[in-house]
């Protein structure tokens, strides 16, 4: 059973089922545009965050709404749950981060985390550290107990950080800016690698990777481009013959298990990378505009 | 993983009360193996789980088949390694092991009798087997957990008869050491069953409890004497007699002349806490290594003194356990580590005097390049050079990684809130009236310029008629 969801700039949110390409129905409680939508990581329940400063947890089977997270005074930007789902990261415009406990519904911390919006918050592998990410170009590091900051990383030019995300041996952490260059950050000694410069000068919007195994990164730009790149390749200079341009593919009947990526553009397509490395894209009829 | 960054001169040791949980009147509590979620056995004879990250409870098991006035207290709670399971030692001389994820008793051995303490062999981390320390008449023995034909191995005691004692694993389940009711501490070799070597305790005529500290490096005695024994474990020697060896004495001036009643090691095994058993709630803390007292903590005296101390397996807090059934988080102060929010803030501890340079507020000539404070360099990746960003095994931060199958958190269970339910409705509501109120509307210009229109036609027609009249 793979499912995807989708937010939609008219707070609705949507999920689908990929193995039979079915659309199974939408929510909508937000009144603005949504932001950001993420699984628990068991698929137990649903998190979208939208711009009226509401976080939403919904049942994933009965399209119920469990719990709605109210506290941050402005647009909610990022959300995600940590590894054991009982907590949620949000990031919001008012440049703070706030941990939610999942069972209660309650803040559980209120983190004054950067100077600008935060862009986006991740959970380390072991649910100790909670990484978040901000325009005012720099990534934090902190330590989810006492909520404390342990850690800072900022680009020497203050570039607009829209992701992060964190190597499994938590060595270093990848950043994506918004001018198109995705870098690589050692943590031990703070050496900061550029991997990836401007991808045709277009800017990032995401970053994800395949979760299971994790060489592929397939990032979202601006430009309607989903650019996937085998990690062990990026580390000679853009080399064009590893960008595979993901446009228009047939759809593929064999979905695995779950897709942990994917990405919508803004002419109604929908594409999916699936765990076994297939990258499909799902044109999608139905009216989706982000 | 968090250590990773952490100050390397932090101060580990407890100092405040940080929180007071209850969830039913608590008799004694265990930490499962990453400190992620802590059984508490209440004296109602059910067992409750809190979910540490976000200090709730996340489950509770009763039996059904017991009703209330029937249920015994519960005595002693008890991780298996994996996680995956949870002994219980009742007052009425039962025995429950339970299984966490289906939150159901695999099995009840009622002929057990009254136990200071139940435990798993760490050998054996699937949790089958069950070290047990009766309280009365017998020698601690290991058995299995299965109801039927089990054989009970009884350790072998320094002593002409079988003695009550209390019996703890060594870190990788070789070793087993017992406390007994006479004062002496004795190293049993578990898979032989041989009494290995066996310590008397200065002063002491019955071991309480026996405290091993997380890193499996060192067992504190917990006796009737007025001091606190400490030793030092190494359950990997070669020869089987240095394994435990008497490191030294924790005696406090400060001490009630009553006994010690609780004591723990944090995960570090960096200093010693001990709690006298009278009814004040304070904490004293020595150094391990040098033996030398630094301080008595003191916390809130309602607690009516504290039965347990149970140390966080991985972070520097601990729960103490008090008589009126709450439970205690004791933790360090966070001070909060200016330098880490960016690398060119310095904390200064006195006043600085600052010398302004004589350029200092010179406007610098174009061309020159600004370093910015804190400026990290760029290097360029060789990629020969790249180690695996991705891929490759994660490094070991925890033991148990090779462990599998370990369970650290339970499946969240959120109920629904009903006024999350309201709200939705509410805003359905309100979309629903201003869609019905967009229908009317237009419906209302249709006719109305349908009228328009009509009466356009009218005119028209009426013009046309009259020219042609005309």
């Amino acid at each position: 059973m793979v499912n995807v969801l989708v937010g939609k700039a008219d707070g609705t949110c949507g999920v689908w089922d990929l193995s039979i390409g079915e659309y199974l129905g939408c929510f909508r409680v937000h009144n603005k545009a949504i932001t950001d939508c993420s699984w628990s990581h068991d698929d137990t329940f649903i998190i979208t965050a939208s711009d009226d400063a509401l976080i939403i947890l919904w049942e994933a089977s009965l399209q119920k709404c469990t719990k709605i997270l109210k506290g941050h005074c402005s647009s909610v930007i990022c959300c995600c749950t940590n590894g054991s789902n009982s907590l949620i990261a949000s990031g919001s415009f008012d440049e703070t981060v706030r941990l939610w406990s999942a069972l209660s519904g309650e803040c559980t911390a209120v983190i004054p985390a950067h100077a600008d919006p935060v862009t986006s918050v991740n959970f380390a592998k072991d649910d100790t550290l909670l990484f978040s990410t901000s325009i005012d170009g720099s990534c934090r590091i902190w330590d989810v107990n006492t909520c404390g900051c342990l850690y800072t990383i900022s680009l020497n030019s203050y570039k607009h950080l829209t992701n992060v995300l964190f190597s499994s041996r938590l060595t270093s952490v990848l950043l994506g800016t918004h001018d198109g260059l995705l870098c690589r950050v050692r943590l031990r000694d703070g050496t900061i690698a550029p991997i990836l410069s401007g991808i045709r000068a277009t800017e990032i919007l995401h970053v994800s990777q395949l979760e299971p195994d994790c060489d592929t990164l397939v990032v979202g730009t601006k430009k309607d481009q989903f650019v996937a790149w085998r990690l062990r390749d990026l580390y000679r200079d853009t080399s064009e013959e590893n960008v595979c341009e993901i446009k228009f593919m047939m759809k593929s009947d064999q979905c695995a298990r779950g897709p942990r990526l994917f990405d919508c553009t803004n002419d109604g397509c929908m594409v999916v990378v699936c765990e076994r490395h297939e990258i499909s894209v799902y044109q999608v009829s139905h009216d989706i505009a982000f | 993983m968090f250590r990773l960054f952490e100050r390397k001169d932090v101060n580990r040791q407890w100092e405040v009360v940080e929180d007071t949980l209850s969830g039913g009147r608590t008799t004694c509590c265990a930490w499962n193996r990453r400190g992620t979620m802590l059984a508490c056995g209440t004296a109602s004879g059910s067992i409750v789980i809190w979910c540490w990250d976000v200090r709730a409870v996340t489950r509770e098991f009763s039996r059904s088949d017991e009703t209330d006035e029937e249920a015994a207290a519960t005595l002693s709670v008890q991780w298996s390694g994996d996680g995956r399971k949870i002994v219980a030692a009742k007052s009425d001389g039962k025995v429950e092991v339970w299984d966490v994820l289906e939150e159901d008793v695999r099995a009840v051995l009622s002929n057990v009798g009254l136990c200071s303490s139940v435990g798993f062999s760490a050998a054996r981390p699937k949790g089958d087997t069950l070290v047990i320390s009766p309280s009365v008449q017998r020698a601690p023995y290991v058995r299995g957990t299965s109801l039927r034909g089990q054989k009970e191995m009884e350790m072998p005691s320094p002593h002409d008869a079988p003695i009550p004692g209390f019996a703890v694993c060594s870190k990788n389940g070789k070793y087993i050491f017992v406390g007994d009711a006479k004062g002496v501490v004795s190293v049993v070799d578990a898979e032989a069953t041989r009494l290995v070597r066996s310590f008397d305790v200065p002063n002491a005529t019955m071991v309480k409890r026996l405290e091993l500290c997380r890193n499996g490096k060192h067992l504190l005695a917990v006796t009737n004497a007025q001091t606190l024994y400490g030793f030092d474990v190494d359950d990997a020697a070669t020869e089987a007699s240095e394994v435990l060896r008497p490191a030294r004495e924790y005696a406090s001036p400060w001490a009630s002349r009553l006994q010690w009643g609780a004591a723990a090691y944090p995960w570090n095994g960096e200093f010693v806490y001990g709690v006298s058993s009278g009814a004040a709630h304070e904490i004293h803390v020595w150094d391990r290594a040098s033996g030398e007292l630094k301080c008595v903590l003191e916390g809130p005296a309602e607690a009516k003194g504290v039965t347990q101390l149970a140390a966080h397996p991985i972070r520097d807090c601990a729960i103490a356990l008090g008589s009126n059934g709450y439970m205690y988080v004791w933790s360090r102060k966070h001070v909060e580590d200016w330098s880490a929010f960016d690398p060119s803030f310095v904390t200064l501890v006195d006043n600085n005097e600052y010398v302004e340079a004589e350029d200092e507020f010179d406007a610098k000539p174009p061309g020159e390049k600004q370093t910015r404070r804190g400026q990290i360099p760029v290097e360029r990746l060789d990629p020969d050079d790249a180690p695996d960003l991705f891929t490759g095994s994660p490094n070991d931060f925890y033991t148990d990684n090779s462990d599998d199958d370990v369970l650290h958190a339970l499946p969240i269970r959120i109920k629904p809130d009903p006024a999350a339910e309201k709200f939705a409705a509410e805003r359905r509501a309100k979309w629903d009236r201003k869609a019905k109120r967009r229908e009317e509307r237009k419906r209302a210009e249709e006719e109305a310029s349908k009228k328009v229109k009509e009466s356009e036609n009218k005119d028209v027609a009426e013009k046309t008629m009259e020219t042609k009249a005309g």
